[in-house]
């Protein structure tokens, strides 16, 4: 209220009550002016419907017989209300039908046809429109308007009329309150008074004088005790000040021991600083937040980064990406617990190179034990990381190699299977590593060759390389025994000397070797047993030739000598005849004795190997012509069947190669025998057999003298030197070896 | 105006369905509104019998036009139509118009309806001079009526004030 502010008590009491009084009134006079309209209206509406109801039953007949002049006589009886301002019927379908209206009503006004039934309230007047009905049935409507005048008129005398009992009662209560106010305005007036007087002389011993037990009463007690108050404490005021000079002058002293205290710490700071400053590795030092507050030289080496580049950053500076986002949270985690953080970290340099920092970040604290700061102390080891993730990746490698290795491949370190790998398990019989690793090598390897591969791990181990390839035999955890192949080498393995055995499983091919060698073995027999075959064949026909043929023809002979004993002496032609007769009969002799004994020397059987050479050698020379130098050491060999049919053939393939092919005219013929071996050489001075001719397949003759001798166990090597003659050498064991089985 | 205007409706309604001139459409509907003005004695309506029944005695159009009244209800109760020919046809009814032909036998008539309450109605000017109790006429082109008001008091039947407000009341033979 600031129209209030500024005024004297006195006229402010005053004001005040007027002010209350009035406003009190108007609104209790506006209220009243409200209810009376709400309730005239609501009286007249109640008026207005039984009006309605009336005028309403009065038109039924009218309505109904169609009489509208009937209508508006009924309607002009309202004429006697000068309320009514206008009234109209209404036909069932809502036509005009009859109407009334007060002379200054312009009939416009009206609804042409009837409106929607009910009550409308407006400012100026108030509409009733109701239906009509008969017989319950709805007829017809009846539309009223009244007028809101006279409700005006009356509203305005009965406001007129409070705002003089208003202005009235205002008057009073001015007067009254002017008298009135002294007896809250005396006591306030004269502690203003009192108050200027104390601020004026500054005399906090005057009081003032109490005026009873009301409010003010305790206003004036409570301002006399303000005053002793003052009193007082002006006294403790001067009394503090001198204490205050005295607590200076101690203070004063303290500090002096404080400054000489801090000088010896910053001396030791100073040398600490210097020891961090020449530190080699990149020292650090960010405040709680992670914010760089210093850095040391070898940190500026170590990232490239300077001081002044790194200060106020954080050591995001260095982030490299290589750690996730949990992981720096993890290390905040640490740090902000109080715990030292150690780890090597994935850093970046300033020229984007990456490396790897053995880091150790240690919280600071401050004499309360907060945490203030954080050290971290940082050493370049990228060079050992390098070497470390090398050595990784070749070990990764070697392990895959291996994995994939079809060879079995295991580690044996000290006589222990460490490590295998799966193709080892295979071979082993093995479903899982641990039924093989931890045992002995020596539990797989076959009994026999314990002893064999103890050397050669010793020599392994003496002399560090690695031993060729053998054959051994392994036994498989099911018992079965195995051929394989074993290398093995020495190796580095976890810090010790171990041997990387590599195991093949050669049992296949091993079988497919004994195959070939039994399939050779069968042909060979085959091939002797027909040999056998022919030679009796042979000896068969050989005797037959020789023994019939040869009986005829010496009975042929002896008959034509007597033929030609009986012939007369004058027939000589007839002799003559007979005698070349027997002279071809003699021939044809000799031819069936060739014949024969070429086919089988009969030698060979009744006088033995010897005898047949003998003959062989002589009938040789005399049918081509070479010259044969025979030397035979034993004279006599007792050979079974086999052996001297076998010799005696190989030689003389010799001789008809000889013939055949070597152009010489000497042939030396040496046979030999100890108690073991049986030696024959066939030695001509011929042109000499050629490397091709050698290895010709089809040089049936020179296979024949080879298999003939594997049969006895024996060995032919044919040399040729060109110009320089052919050397067959034949050398059989006396005693046969056990293994050979002829077939049948 | 209006009366025309409605009868013109009216007309069209009942040509579609019952062609009967429009004049006696307008009178077959006052017949049936007239049972709402009138009050009969109390034992006129036997109990539990819930039927007012309108007799036309003579022919005429009117027969036709009240076949829009039947079946309607009045005071609750539903609109019979009876028909006569002759007089000694006639039976009871509550309302009973005597067309013009039959006009010349009105003494005849009334005197057959003698203590039946019926409401005589007559289409002819006059007839309630001589003793109907109501008499069409026609005033300005609109069907009006006159009221003999002794006749209806004699057969103990009232009459509602808003009808006698539209009717000329005549007085008629005592």
């Amino acid at each position: 209220m600031p129209f209030l502010r500024d005024v004297p008590i006195r006229q402010k009491l005053a004001r005040i009550v007027q002010l209350a009084l009035t406003v009190a009134l108007g609104m209790g006079a506006v209220v009243l002016l409200v209810v009376e309209f709400q309730m005239y209206r609501s009286v007249m509406t109640k008026e207005m419907r039984g009006i309605a109801d009336v005028i309403g039953t009065n038109s039924r007949a009218a309505l109904t017989f169609q009489d509208p002049a009937a209508g508006e006589r009924t309607l002009a009886a309202l004429g006697a209300d000068p309320r009514v301002m206008a009234a109209r019927l209404y036909t069932k379908e809502g036509h005009r039908f009859a109407t009334y209206r007060r002379s200054d009503v312009n009939p416009d006004l009206m609804p042409a046809t009837a409106p929607s039934d009910g009550l409308s309230l407006r400012m100026r007047s108030v509409t009733v429109v109701q239906p009509i009905r008969l017989d319950g049935e709805r007829i017809g409507t009846i539309y009223l308007q009244f007028d809101m005048a006279p409700l005006y008129d009356f509203l305005l005398k009965h406001a007129l009329v409070v705002i003089a009992v208003l202005g009235l009662a205002s008057l009073v209560a001015l007067v009254l309150s002017s008298r009135l106010q002294g007896v809250i305005s005396g006591p306030v007036v004269h502690l203003a008074a009192m108050v200027k007087s104390v601020t004026e002389k500054d005399d906090y011993t005057v009081r003032a004088v109490t005026s009873g037990q009301d409010e003010l009463g305790l206003l004036t007690d409570g301002f006399n005790e303000m005053l002793a108050r003052i009193q007082e404490r002006d006294a403790a005021l001067q009394q503090a000040r001198e204490g205050l000079e005295e607590r200076v002058a101690c203070r004063t002293r303290e500090l002096q021991i404080e400054i000489a205290e801090r000088r010896r710490a910053e001396e030791q700071l100073r040398k600490l600083s210097g020891a961090v400053e020449q530190a080699t590795d990149g020292v650090l030092i960010t405040d709680r937040e992670g914010v760089i507050e210093y850095v040391n030289p070898a940190f500026e080496r170590l990232t490239g980064y300077s001081r002044d580049e790194a200060i106020g950053r954080t050591p995001r500076l260095v982030k490299s990406g290589h750690q996730t986002r949990e992981y720096y949270e993890k290390l905040w985690q640490i740090l902000l617990s109080g715990e030292v953080f150690r780890d090597v970290l994935v850093n970046r340099k300033k020229d984007g190179t990456l490396y790897f920092e053995e880091t150790v970040i240690t919280p600071l604290r401050d004499s309360q034990g907060a945490i203030t700061h954080f050290v971290s102390v940082g050493r370049d080891i990228t060079e050992r990381k390098q070497a470390e993730a090398a050595l990784a990746e070749s070990e990764e490698k070697y392990r895959t190699l291996i994995e994939v290795s079809q060879d079995a491949i295991f580690i044996n370190r000290h006589d222990h299977i460490v490590y295998v790998n799966p193709a080892t398990l295979t071979l082993l019989g093995a479903e899982k590593p641990e039924q093989v690793i931890g045992k002995s090598p020596f539990d797989f390897i076959h009994p026999r060759y314990h002893d064999v591969v103890r050397d050669r791990i010793r020599s392994l181990l003496d002399k560090g390389e690695s031993v060729s390839s053998l054959e051994e035999q392994y036994v498989r955890l099911d018992g079965t025994v195995i051929d394989v192949e074993v290398a093995a080498t020495s190796l580095t393995y976890k810090d010790g000397t171990a041997i990387q055995v590599v195991v093949r499983d050669i049992t296949e091919r091993k079988r497919a070797e004994q195959e070939v060698r039994d399939s050779r073995e069968q042909l060979r027999a085959l091939a002797a047993h027909l040999e056998s075959v022919r030679e009796d064949e042979r000896t068969q026909i050989s005797r037959e030739i020789h023994d019939e043929l040869g009986q005829l023809l010496t009975g042929l002979k002896i008959d034509l000598s007597w033929v030609a004993r009986q012939l007369p002496g004058d027939k000589g032609a007839l002799q003559a005849k007979v005698r070349t007769m027997g002279a071809l009969i003699d021939t044809t002799i000799q031819s069936v004795r060739r014949i024969a004994g070429e086919l089988r020397p009969g030698l060979l059987d009744d006088l033995g190997l010897m005898a047949a050479v003998e003959w062989q050698a002589q009938e040789f020379q005399s049918r081509t012509g070479i010259r044969v130098h025979l030397t035979a050491a034993p004279s006599e060999l007792d050979l079974d069947r086999e052996y001297s049919t076998a010799l005696f053939r190989i030689m003389q393939e010799a001789l008809t190669n000889v013939a055949r092919h070597a152009q010489a005219t000497v042939v030396y013929i040496a046979l030999k025998a100890d108690a073991e071996r049986l030696l024959l050489e066939v030695i001509d001075n011929g042109t000499g057999i050629t490397p091709d001719a050698l290895a010709d397949r089809r040089a049936f003759g020179l296979l024949g003298m080879r298999e003939r001798a594997l049969l006895l166990g024996g060995q032919v090597v044919i040399s040729g030197r060109p110009g320089q003659g052919t050397t067959v050498t034949l050398v059989v064991p006396l005693k046969r070896p056990a293994t050979t089985h002829p077939v049948g | 105006m209006m009366i025309v205007s409605c009868v013109g409706w009216s007309v069209r309604r009942a040509i579609a369905a019952n062609p009967a001139p429009p004049e006696y459409q307008v009178k077959a509907a006052f017949l049936y509104q007239f049972i709402k003005f009138i009050e009969w004695p109390a034992q006129t309506f036997s109990t539990g019998h819930d039927t007012v029944i309108i007799g036309v005695l003579g022919e005429g159009p009117m027969e036709r036009a009240l076949a829009a009244v039947q079946g309607k209800t009045a005071k609750g109760r539903t609109v019979a139509i009876e028909r006569y020919k002759t007089v000694a046809d006639l039976d009871y009814c509550h309302v009973l118009f005597i067309s013009s032909s039959m006009d010349d036998q009105l003494p005849a008539i009334l005197k057959r309806v003698k203590g039946w309450s019926a409401l005589t109605v007559g289409d002819v000017e006059g007839s309630a001079r001589r003793g109907a109790m109501i008499n069409f006429i026609t005033v300005e082109d609109a069907i009006r009526f006159e009221v003999n008001v002794g006749a209806a008091k004699r057969a103990n039947l009232r009459i509602s004030s808003e009808l006698l407000g539209l009717a000329q009341v005549v007085l008629g033979v005592p």
